[in-house]
């Protein structure tokens, strides 16, 4: 998996802004039109490579916000515009992305990757809960900047039909800057699904109905964690008492601005016990979930130091998994299961499996060495360690994917 | 006697029997589901389930039975993490070159938005001011005529004796009439896309 | 003064719920039933420590309740919200108004069926049909309705020897719907005798189903149904055929009607359905209205008599999809809706507040309009008090009949003696017309009321067998559920 950041050479950037990195012929062919929306030439950073020696003189006289050098034989002296050079990981920076480059640091932020399957809007590090097994721990900081960020990143992306994440922290914080994003990017890349995922709390507050419904996005899902059928054991989850309450609030109030709400429950050892029962609290409650997300934990952040509370074989609860999995199913809610091996998962649920970390952030280990699955495997976390790992984690055969109930591998 | 006479007196009333619905309810704390015309009052009302059943609900039709289809895989690949890892040397932006809006009510953030663009999947060549556009076209056409060894001048987006003679030996060699302008056919001659 | 405590004080408070003790076979014989539908199956102990503020806070069962409404923390989370939300959508169904809209369009028929409902005209002559200026009005009340989802049910005598009528009033329903654009399925329940070229190319132009009754094999179904050539079972199979060949398989569908005769067969009926390739059956008892009630004794026999033959049947059918064929039970796949889901449900018989009137008419042949079917047949018993008015009246005005209101003060079982207490009133419905017919007394008494015997006798079969069935049964319920096949049903999923 390829990192979302590396440090180069950087010279004349005298403020933190974003560019679009282009090639001199996807800039004959689309010109600015590469980007989505309203974006000028001093958007642009040339990517120049070895075959370009020839005219890089004049290529950089070129009117654009600046230029990267990726190839060893250009040289960056005496140009006054903004250059890059000499990355420490070439591979982290392509054509197509969008980077975020300042004079305060060496490291330069890739916030859009062409092609990648998990590009997101990061609103804030900030959040109103503090989950147990967080994988984003929260800063109590005044970051609002992350807004304008993304209402230019918005306008600088490729076009295009993709699922956006929009993430956080609690993206619900920053409450107009998030209608504000929702609004530009139904105006600018209306194609584009957006997926926000939030803790739901805040939205128990009404005007949020009015307001979502005015910006009227017609490619919005929720992602609302819901760990528990009871408040005593979803508000120790997410250490907020009351948390419960005004999750069920919020997705009411979703419900009636007419959302998109999938509900996702992380399995840890505190989620498994009551999976089934959960199951049937979201049916008799919550049948207007447009999905059911049941998803494997990821032993990072805050879930490290809560490893007693939080770890359990995945092959320890397939049979709770499959209780819950079934009992949705059948009354017509549509449930997927993301971030477990393929191996270790009951192989009467494949038809729920879905490939699914983000490829920035999977691997596959020695034991997958002669596995004939790993191109539908999700694989492991990056963070996987040892004491996070199944005992079952075995390479399976070609056989034994040929025998699965009514499997479906979808590449997510 | 007739039914409804014998009927009131088995269920020994003698109360005015008033239309059920529509009419205010007397306890003050309710609110009404519905009004005389059948539409359910806004506002907070709780939420009602649609069937997600697969049987249809009709009365007296028997559904045809259909083996389950399988569902299309929702396309949420996204992983349970916020997916960002905050670099490891990060420092807030000294001098951010966007302005933070002041805390205020309202948004503030319908100023810097960009007006919808004219034409779909134009860009902001619907926005700008035609000049401008005339000069980013004219730098992509010798941009173009340089990657194919036709000119080796600046690229300064001005439609000059140099470029003009480029373009039209790329003319000549490509069979599209040589006219020195930049034309749809020259412009798809050099893979130059114009919305 | 000495006050007695007589609240113990304790973390959480009881919710409304109601409880039946189920049986003796089973430790978890004590059915609680929230106002949500929800329910629990318990030990009769556990309810004595809930009622008295003893239970355990750290057990699942505690969080079971908790979850499923049965009681709630003061100063913890508010359910009142969910609850709503179920029980609105659990009685959504009101606010669609009458969704099933019967036309009678002729009293002809070539039958002479003894457990006929409706009084029998001679074949010929037109004295019993629908006129046409009446079948145009009753189609302008049809619109009427704010139901999004319309059924127009052709009925009789036999409809079909009015297809005259028949035809007119799909198109007039048609022509209007261009506008209206609701979602309309229209049904003829036939014989099958009587189709002709010119009827099914109409039925395939307007996507028209049929529903025929089928009692069972050709002696059972033929001992029934009398007709001069004594042949109506091999007619109305050759109907069947004929409708499939030209409309598609799920183009017909059937139900029994039940006499003594037929209870001593279980098997043979339902082998009969499978042999004819139906996915669905419904195994209904008589009603006490026209022909029944005047026959002869041997067409009659006690509810209880019918549960037995039910259960019978039921196993049996049950076993037959476990082996692969899909057969459902109609009236046990609506209980199971009932018990198992959120949701309102399609079929007007069982409803609180009652189904007649609110959510069907009838359009009789005599331009009258009746709140259901079963008031129509009172009429053929001499009793013309139900009648809501002339079908040249409009809805609105229909519906404020004194005969509706008065319905509906005996209409709504949860406030209705015996049911208002009853643990399977979420599940059950109200039917003063039905208690009326029998009892002579619309609000009805419980210990003698057979619909009360059905239904409790029924829903109790239901959670027994959702207590103790195996996985295969499971299986089988679940199919029926969600209209499945059972291939594509691995497992059964948690229960309870």
């Amino acid at each position: 998996m390829l990192r979302l950041d590396t440090q180069f050479t950087i010279k004349n950037a005298p403020q933190r802004r974003l560019f679009k990195i282009i090639t001199p012929q996807e800039l004959i062919e689309k010109g600015v039109a590469t980007c989505a929306g309203n974006a000028g030439f001093e958007d642009l950073m040339l990517w120049l490579d070895d075959i370009h020696v020839t005219n890089q003189h004049s290529l950089m006289t070129l009117p654009v916000g600046g230029f990267l050098l990726a190839g060893k034989s250009l040289n960056a002296n005496h140009f006054t515009a903004t250059t890059l050079s000499t990355p420490k990981d070439p591979q982290v920076v392509k054509p197509g992305d969008v980077i975020s480059v300042g004079p305060d640091s060496s490291m330069v932020r890739v916030l859009y990757r062409r092609g990648s399957n998990s590009n997101l809007l990061f609103m804030t590090d900030r959040c109103n809960s503090l989950c147990l097994m967080c994988s984003q721990p929260p800063k109590d900081i005044d970051d609002r900047w992350h807004i304008d960020e993304n209402l230019k990143l918005i306008d600088l992306i490729d076009p295009g039909i993709e699922q956006l994440g929009i993430s956080g922290g609690e993206p619900t914080l920053y409450k107009d800057g998030l209608l504000a994003i929702l609004a530009h990017a139904k105006s600018v890349l209306p194609e584009k699904s957006l997926h926000i995922l939030s803790n739901g709390r805040l939205l128990r507050d009404p005007s949020w109905i009015e307001a979502l419904k005015h910006v009227g996005h017609k490619k919005l899902t929720w992602g609302i964690p819901l760990y528990a059928d009871n408040a005593a054991d979803h508000d120790h989850v997410v250490q907020a008492p009351g948390a419960f309450s005004e999750t069920m609030a919020g997705l009411y109030n979703l419900h009636r601005a007419e959302q998109h709400i999938e509900i996702r429950v992380v399995l840890s050892k505190l989620t498994t016990i009551r999976l089934p029962e959960l199951a049937h609290f979201i049916f008799r409650n919550l049948p207007f979930a447009k999905h059911i997300a049941l998803m494997g934990i990821e032993n990072t952040g805050l879930a490290k130091k809560n490893y007693k509370e939080l770890w359990i074989d995945p092959a320890d609860y397939q049979e709770q998994l499959s209780l819950a999995a079934w009992f949705l199913d059948i009354r017509g809610l549509t449930v997927s299961i993301y971030n477990l091996p393929l191996c270790v998962l009951d192989p009467g649920l494949r038809s729920f499996y879905r490939q699914s970390i983000s490829d920035w952030k999977n691997l596959f280990i020695e034991a997958c060495h002669t596995c004939a699955a790993t191109e539908f495997c999700a694989g492991f976390f990056k963070s996987h360690s040892e004491r996070w790992q199944s005992r079952n984690i075995h390479p399976l055969s070609r056989e034994d994917l040929i025998h699965t109930q009514g499997a479906r591998y979808e590449i997510a | 006697m007739k039914l409804l006479d014998r009927w009131k007196m088995l269920i020994g009333q003698s109360m005015a029997l008033v239309p059920m619905i529509g009419s205010p309810m007397v306890d003050a704390g309710q609110t009404q589901l519905a009004s005389s015309d059948w539409l359910p009052a806004s506002g907070n009302t709780p939420p009602a389930f649609k069937n997600t059943l697969n049987a249809k609900d009709a009365v007296n039709i028997y559904a045809a039975h259909r083996s389950h289809s399988s569902h299309r895989s929702h396309s949420s690949h996204y992983s349970s993490s916020g997916g960002y890892s905050a670099p490891r040397s990060y420092s807030t932006p000294s001098s951010s070159s966007y302005t933070p809006p002041p805390t205020s009510q309202g948004s503030t953030y319908g100023s810097g938005l960009s007006a919808p663009r004219t034409a779909a999947p134009s860009n902001a060549y619907g926005t700008r001011p035609a000049a401008q556009d005339l000069s980013a076209l004219v730098r992509r056409v010798q941009l173009a005529l340089m990657v194919k060894k036709y000119y080796s001048g600046a690229i300064d987006g001005v439609m000059g004796n140099g470029t003009r003679g480029a373009l039209m030996a790329f003319q000549s060699d490509s069979g599209v009439g040589i006219n020195g302008r930049m034309d749809t056919p020259t412009l798809n001659a050099l893979g130059i896309v114009i919305p | 003064m000495g006050s007695l405590l007589i609240v113990k004080d304790a973390g959480y408070r009881l919710l409304p719920f109601r409880f039946l003790r189920l049986d003796d076979v089973n430790d978890k014989n004590i059915l609680l039933t929230a106002e949500t539908g929800e329910y629990l199956l318990v030990p009769e102990t556990l309810l004595n420590q809930l009622v008295r503020k003893e239970l355990d806070v750290s057990s699942p069962i505690y969080k079971d309740l908790l979850a499923r409404h049965f009681i709630y923390e003061p100063g913890g989370h508010n359910p009142i919200p969910e609850m709503a939300a179920q029980y609105r959508s659990r009685k959504g169904f009101l606010l669609d108004g009458p969704a099933l809209h019967i036309f009678v369009v002729t009293l002809r028929c070539n039958h002479t069926c003894q457990y006929c409902q409706v009084s029998r005209a001679p074949q010929g002559g037109a004295g019993h049909d629908m006129s046409a200026e009446d079948a145009r009005h009753a189609a302008n009340r049809v619109f009427e309705s704010p139901s999004q989802v319309l059924t127009i049910e052709f009925q009789g005598g036999e409809p079909l020897l009015a297809f005259d009528c028949i035809r007119q009033i799909v198109e007039t329903i048609e022509a209007k719907n261009e506008l209206e654009q609701r979602s309309i399925q229209y049904v003829i329940t036939s014989t099958l005798h009587h189709l002709s070229d010119t009827i099914l190319d109409f039925a395939e132009q307007h996507n028209i189903q049929f529903s025929t009754s089928l009692d069972g094999p050709a002696f059972l179904h033929n001992a029934n149904r009398p007709t001069p050539n004594k042949n109506a079972y091999e007619r109305t199979v050759e109907g069947i055929h004929r409708v499939r060949a030209r409309l598609g398989h799920d183009a017909v569908s059937a139900l029994t009607t039940l006499t003594s005769r037929s209870l001593e067969h279980p098997e043979a009926i339902i082998d009969e359905y499978v042999a004819q390739g139906f996915n669905s059956i419904s195994l209904r008892p008589l009603s006490p209205y026209g022909f029944a009630k005047s026959s002869a004794r041997r067409l009659d026999y006690s509810m209880s008599e019918f549960i037995v033959f039910y259960k019978k049947a039921l196993a049996y059918l049950i076993s037959v999809n476990s082996g692969g064929t899909f057969l459902s039970e109609s009236y046990a796949s609506l209980l199971l809706t009932n018990i198992l889901t959120p949701f309102s449900s399609g079929y007007v018989d069982l409803r609180s507040p009652l189904g007649a009137g609110l959510g069907t008419l009838v359009y009789n042949y005599d331009g009258d309009v009746y709140p259901s079917d079963e008031s129509r047949m009172l009429l053929e018993m001499g009793e013309s008090g139900l009648k809501l008015g002339s079908v040249r009246q409009p809805l609105a005005e229909l519906l404020r009949s004194p005969v509706i209101e008065l319905l509906l003060t005996c209409g709504i079982a949860e406030a209705l003696p015996g049911c208002s207490d009853c643990a399977l009133v979420p599940y059950c419905g109200a039917d003063p017309i039905e208690h009326f017919a029998r009892q002579g007394d619309p609000v009805g008494h419980r210990a003698f009321s057979s619909f009360c015997e059905k239904n409790m006798g029924l829903l109790t079969h239901m959670f027994a067998m959702l207590r103790d069935g195996d996985e295969s049964i499971q299986k089988v319920l679940m199919s029926w559920l969600s209209r499945r096949s059972l291939n594509d049903l691995p497992s059964a999923g948690y229960r309870t």
